[in-house]
């Protein structure tokens, strides 16, 4: 087995975190990095931890996640991002379809969606 | 704003709440006749709405409820009181910007944001935003009591 994909969650709400990392637990293959809790926060944790996959959401203080996407897309068109928000209008669904994320997870999310969500972006890389 | 955009705001979040609430079998709400008073140990959670109205939008309930509140949504009991806090700033964000979706899907342009929440908690706490519209619904549940109060200017 290959080392396991890690996995960033952004968001200003220390629950969401916990939330994830419940959602993980029976899961193998997945390790859910420390929280960060902006978008600035977030860009310097993708810097320094590489991670596989990052749950970025949106409304949060210093940079919203749309912000931070748009940085991390423009640095890296591949990196994997779901979109996770209370928010889910058509501007922003659209905005973020513009600038190349293509998963969107809406809270409340459930434990099953999470790992919905690792398996369908993860999976094409495994082996 | 104007009483009837008021009006149709508080019918979105009541809408948000039921459906966030629709499959919990063990707390169920009913919708009070008129404003309920909070008395005791309470959370009170904060959040800003911006965009075309300005406002905000606060969540009122006695711990207990509470309690029960983040028991049902997450499975297991409470176990710190700042977990409680954490647990219910995201469930007013979620709340508040389900009913926010909404409107702004309802009326292009209007382009509403949230801003992250904040948490008091206190006895016979009284948070007043002076000089908006408010508008306040009470819910009451075998658990206790909640209200959620709507203000824009």
């Amino acid at each position: 087995m290959g080392r396991a994909y890690k996995v960033l969650v952004v968001d200003d709400s220390p629950f969401v975190w916990k939330a994830i990392k419940k959602a993980m637990e029976p899961e193998e293959g997945y390790e859910l990095l420390e929280q960060a809790f902006n978008g600035k926060m977030g860009l310097e944790m993708v810097e320094r931890f590489k991670p596989d996959l990052i749950f970025l959401d949106i409304t949060m203080p210093e940079m919203d996640g749309l912000q931070a996407a748009e940085i991390l897309l423009r640095k890296d068109p591949g990196i994997r991002i779901v979109l996770i928000s209370a928010m889910g209008d058509k501007l922003i669904l659209d905005k973020a379809k513009q600038l190349g994320i293509k998963a969107f997870l809406p809270k409340p999310f459930k434990p099953e969606e999470v790992i919905q969500q690792l398996r369908s972006l993860l999976a094409p890389a495994a082996g | 704003m104007n009483q009837a955009d008021l009006s149709y705001f508080c019918d979105l979040m009541d809408a948000a709440f039921a459906r966030l609430t629709a499959d919990k079998e063990d707390l169920r709400f009913s919708k009070a006749d008129g404003p309920l008073e909070i008395g005791g140990r309470k959370f009170s959670t904060v959040i800003g709405v911006v965009g075309y109205y300005k406002g905000r939008m606060q969540i009122e309930m006695d711990k207990n409820l509470a309690c029960k509140l983040y028991e049902t949504m997450n499975g297991e009991p409470v176990d710190e009181e700042m977990d409680l806090c954490y647990y219910l700033a995201e469930f007013t964000n979620i709340l508040t910007g389900n009913g926010i979706t909404d409107w702004n899907n309802a009326f292009k342009g209007i382009s509403l944001r949230l801003t992250p929440p904040a948490v008091f908690v206190g006895d016979n706490l009284d948070l007043l935003t002076p000089e908006v519209s408010t508008a306040s619904m009470g819910y009451q549940s075998d658990y206790g009591r909640m209200k959620i109060e709507i203000g824009f200017i």
